[in-house]
């Protein structure tokens, strides 16, 4: 093998390297890599291009997972423990503003309470969008309200046509909230789904 | 939970114990990572691996036990030389004075169970 193929060898560990990285900060993350990056060069300078020897270089590195698992514990004792009620938290945002927004605002409440999250994420799962599924129903019902108080009227003057008169907004609406329906159905879905894969990490970066 | 598998108290041993190692390792002045990690990796079982030295180092700096500067190299980038602090220095001390109490007790449970 050549000068190439050893390349490659490093390339797909620093790559396995940095996906067993996922849980942290993106420049600690960038920083462990460039780390490892260069303790591979300082070794390979003794080697020659022997694709065993890059091996066994790599090797004595460690298992990406190893690193990880030190890179984890950095700063504190043990990387948070998901429990139970973290599990619960994704699907009470997305659906819990259905229940007159009461498991909405438990869902908000345990998203702060717990040590899974990380701020920005804990911004995000309560901002977008307030109420999660729930938002929907509300606009839904803003946007039928007015149509069924509203409608045609119609006024038949003696002799002539009746003159209708429609009330209620038909035309700007469809169009702005088809989009705004859009937003308000994937907007907490993504959200939703990003909170559980962060919780997912977590869990396996545990142990637990 | 799942309950401790094995390795998983091997790990914890080495969190607690490879840290005042590479505090050790430092006394005689500043030395950079690479080198560090090698000198560890020579006693065997202290590292899972060599690069897991530079999350623990990051611990070390975190906690100022350690400090860092980067220094140009003859071969290749410039390196990160890591010394001690005086904090370190003191980290270090308590560890070699608990550390003997330590391996002795555990010693003597494993060789007869504790009896006197």
């Amino acid at each position: 093998m050549s000068t190439t193929g050893n390349e490659t060898l490093i390339q797909d560990y620093l790559r396995r390297l940095d996906a067993a990285l996922a849980a942290l900060p993106r420049a600690r993350r960038r920083e462990l890599v460039a780390e490892v990056a260069e303790h591979i060069q300082a070794g390979r300078r003794d080697l020659g291009d022997d694709p065993a020897a890059v091996r066994q270089l790599l090797d004595r590195v460690g298992a990406p997972e190893d690193i990880a698992a030190a890179a984890l514990g950095e700063g504190r004792d043990r990387p948070p423990v998901p429990r139970l009620v973290d599990a619960m938290v994704p699907p009470l945002l997305l659906l819990g503003g259905l229940l007159l927004g009461i498991g909405w605002v438990l869902g908000v409440v345990l998203l702060w309470a717990s040590p899974v999250w990380r701020w920005p994420d804990k911004l995000l799962g309560t901002l977008v969008i307030p109420g999660g599924l729930g938002g929907l129903v509300v606009v839904l019902g803003a946007a039928v309200a007015p149509a069924a108080g509203g409608g045609s009227s119609c006024i038949q003057t003696s002799g002539g046509p009746p003159q209708c008169v429609t009330t209620g907004s038909t035309t700007v609406l469809p169009v702005l909230s088809l989009w705004v329906l859009v937003i308000l159905v994937v907007a907490p879905i993504a959200v939703a789904v990003r909170l559980e894969t962060v919780r997912r990490r977590a869990r396996v970066a545990s142990g637990a | 939970m799942v309950p401790d598998t094995g390795t998983n108290w091997l790990a914890q041993l080495r969190r607690g114990v490879v840290e005042h190692c590479v505090l050790a390792l430092l006394r005689d002045g500043e030395r950079y990572g690479f080198d560090l990690a090698r000198s560890l990796a020579e006693s065997d079982g202290l590292l899972a691996g060599e690069g897991t030295i530079y999350p623990l180092l990051t611990r070390l700096r975190r906690a100022q036990l350690v400090e860092s500067t980067w220094r140009e190299s003859t071969q290749g980038p410039p390196r990160r030389y890591y010394r001690l602090t005086p904090a370190g220095e003191r980290a270090l001390l308590g560890f070699r004075q608990e550390w003997q109490r330590f391996r002795d007790g555990v010693d003597r449970v494993l060789d007869d169970g504790g009896a006197l």
